[in-house]
């Protein structure tokens, strides 16, 4: 078994976040991979793998949009398909690559929306909500921007943006789905440092799926690689390089 | 999270309504004074018989406007969200259409019933066409991505359904064609006291079930994958959404004919005025919006003696507002 503690035996990390037994991940008849046991407690996250490997698919079967065929997934030590879909977004909070709003809404607005998880049926915002993403903004410095109009900001921007929104959803695991794809390259390196930062300071887990392979050592305690039909745990950050290039024969 | 000018908003609408609900039941032929308005409303003693049935026959038609507008902007503000188009609306995306087939069908097809059990009988097949097109255009738009050609393709529906609506009066004798040409013009007249308590309601029970959606809409705004991530049930949701809107689209068309723009003019106005985005504000004050704008153009067409049809006095003032939500659009696109 895989184990990866980050935090010394702090009482958090004895608790396993994120537990993927053993799975097997199929779309149709066609298998992504297989998987051994791997259990992720926090910390920063790389998903490697190549086009159709399998990465927004691994996702989806976390969040219960995509059933798996074999295996288990656990969150907080219980079977996902025990939660209901209310206590998941609880949990999960997500970031697709790009982001569509519609409707004029100012980035106030759309960081007000990763509050919904803990609202009542008629939607309405607290002050305590308010305070909420007065804090995320400040620490990820979008303050200055909090009035302005979403659709308007730059890709960069939006995905901060939609971090940040992550945040506001106050949950111990935020899943990213390629999120620096848009990115140029300053973009990308300032939102994975923000990610491992963000991990490291608030104790949560964070996985991001990529194609960009440099820094992972830097930045990521572990690489969850997909290749050849199999995902396996990378703990070892001198060997992050060297086994994702003899896995993709580089 | 409460904003003070949203309230005013609201606050002033509210008045507007009002306001304009006493000026139409005032003005007119045999001008009754508006203390004996409120008076007749109140119940108090009547000074002149006829007043208080004029009263009634104008109080019937300026409650069937407000209600008929504010559920024309309700359903329509609900389908730009669940359409992610600001262009979409009940009449665009032929549910009016729909509703209007399903009208047809049991007055061409001979059923008569009476009283209260004919006009649900309408109400019902009227509901079921304006689900039926909704239904159909939910499926569609699995096979068009395309949110702008979703929306010719809800139009492509909407003519093919009003070409069977036409079939349909090939059987029909003249006066029943007379009736569905002056019905199709949009009316908020001739509703019988006891059809307006029905409307009425409907129109706000569906209103206030629209209401309770406020947190799926909020989280909508992001799109189907981000809402189910906040915690929404999305297959709920999107029934919800499709049985409120082709009810409150469905009964304004069964009772006043299909009324076109103001399902899509008013969440475009009221856009322009309020500062949330919460839904549990948009659709009061859109509701409110619509009742507005409803009194108002019932206003008009009774003040050209009834001889302009809704449907002109509502394309005069909804078709502008249109164009300038396209122009806006584009803008939006450019710069993004």
């Amino acid at each position: 078994m895989e184990h990866l503690s980050l935090f010394g035996q702090s009482l958090n990390s004895i608790i396993n976040l994120l537990n993927l037994k053993n799975i097997e991940i199929k779309v149709g008849k066609r298998l992504l991979f297989k998987s051994s046991e791997i259990c992720l407690t926090n910390g920063l996250i790389a998903v490697v793998g190549r086009n159709g490997s399998g990465k927004s698919t691994l996702f989806k079967s976390i969040l219960k949009s995509h059933s798996i065929d074999k295996g288990q997934i656990l969150l907080f030590d219980k079977d996902i398909a025990e939660y209901s879909s209310a206590e998941m977004s609880q949990l999960i909070a997500v970031v697709y690559t790009k982001s569509e709003v519609f409707g004029d809404h100012t980035v106030k607005d759309i960081l007000l929306l990763g509050r919904i998880p803990y609202q009542g049926f008629f939607g309405k915002n607290t002050a305590l909500d308010l305070k909420i993403i007065e804090e995320v903004a400040k620490k990820m410095n979008i303050i200055e921007f909090l009035d302005r109009q979403f659709a308007y900001l730059s890709d960069g921007e939006k995905q901060l943006v939609m971090i940040a929104r992550a945040f506001v959803q106050e949950t111990p695991i935020i899943l990213l789905d390629e999120p620096s794809a848009f990115l140029d390259v300053v973009n990308r390196l300032q939102l994975v440092q923000i990610l491992k930062d963000l991990a490291e300071t608030e104790n949560k887990l964070i996985l991001y799926s990529t194609h960009h392979l440099d820094q992972l050592e830097v930045n990521c305690e572990g690489v969850l690689l997909i290749h050849e039909e199999k995902m396996e745990l990378l703990t070892d950050k001198n060997k992050f390089q060297s086994s994702i290039k003899a896995a993709f024969k580089l | 999270m409460k904003n003070k000018k949203d309230i005013y908003i609201a606050v002033i609408l509210l008045i507007g309504i009002l306001i304009l609900f006493l000026v139409n039941l005032s003005v007119g032929d045999g001008n009754v004074p508006i203390s004996e308005t409120v008076n007749i409303l109140f119940g108090g003693n009547v000074k002149n018989e006829t007043w208080s049935f004029i009263v009634e026959h104008r109080l019937n038609r300026s409650i069937t406007a407000i209600m008929a507008g504010g559920a024309l902007a309700v359903a329509g503000l609900i389908l730009q969200v669940f359409f992610r188009n600001p262009l979409a609306g009940p009449g665009v995306l032929g549910v009016t259409s729909g509703a209007s087939l399903g009208v047809a069908l049991i007055v061409m097809g001979g059923f008569t019933f009476s009283g209260l059990v004919q006009s649900s009988a309408i109400i019902i097949s009227g509901v079921l066409g304006a689900f039926g097109v909704l239904f159909l255009l939910l499926l569609l738009s699995k096979y068009v991505k395309n949110q702008i050609t979703l929306l010719v393709v809800g139009l492509m529906i909407g003519y093919f359904v009003s070409a069977l609506v036409n079939i349909l009066f090939l059987a029909a004798d003249e006066s029943e064609t007379r009736a569905y040409v002056i019905w199709g013009l949009g009316s908020f007249e001739k509703l019988s006291t006891l059809e307006v308590y029905l409307f009425t309601v409907i129109v706000s029970v569906f209103s206030v079930l629209a209401l309770m959606l406020s947190k799926g809409l909020n989280a909508l705004v992001l799109g189907a994958d981000y809402a189910k991530s906040l915690g929404i049930n999305m297959k709920f949701l999107r029934l919800m959404i499709i049985l409120i809107t082709s009810v409150l689209a469905a009964v304004v068309t069964v009772y006043c004919g299909p009324i076109s723009f103001i399902g899509i003019a008013v969440p475009q106005l009221v856009l322009l005025i309020l500062k949330s985005r919460n839904y549990r504000w948009f659709i009061p004050v859109c509701f409110l919006g619509g009742g507005f704008l409803g009194i108002f153009s019932d206003l008009i067409v009774r003040w050209s003696d009834n001889s302009l049809p809704l449907n002109t006095v509502t394309a005069i003032i909804g078709a502008p507002i249109i164009i300038w939500t396209i122009v806006k659009l584009n803008h939006q696109f450019a710069k993004s």
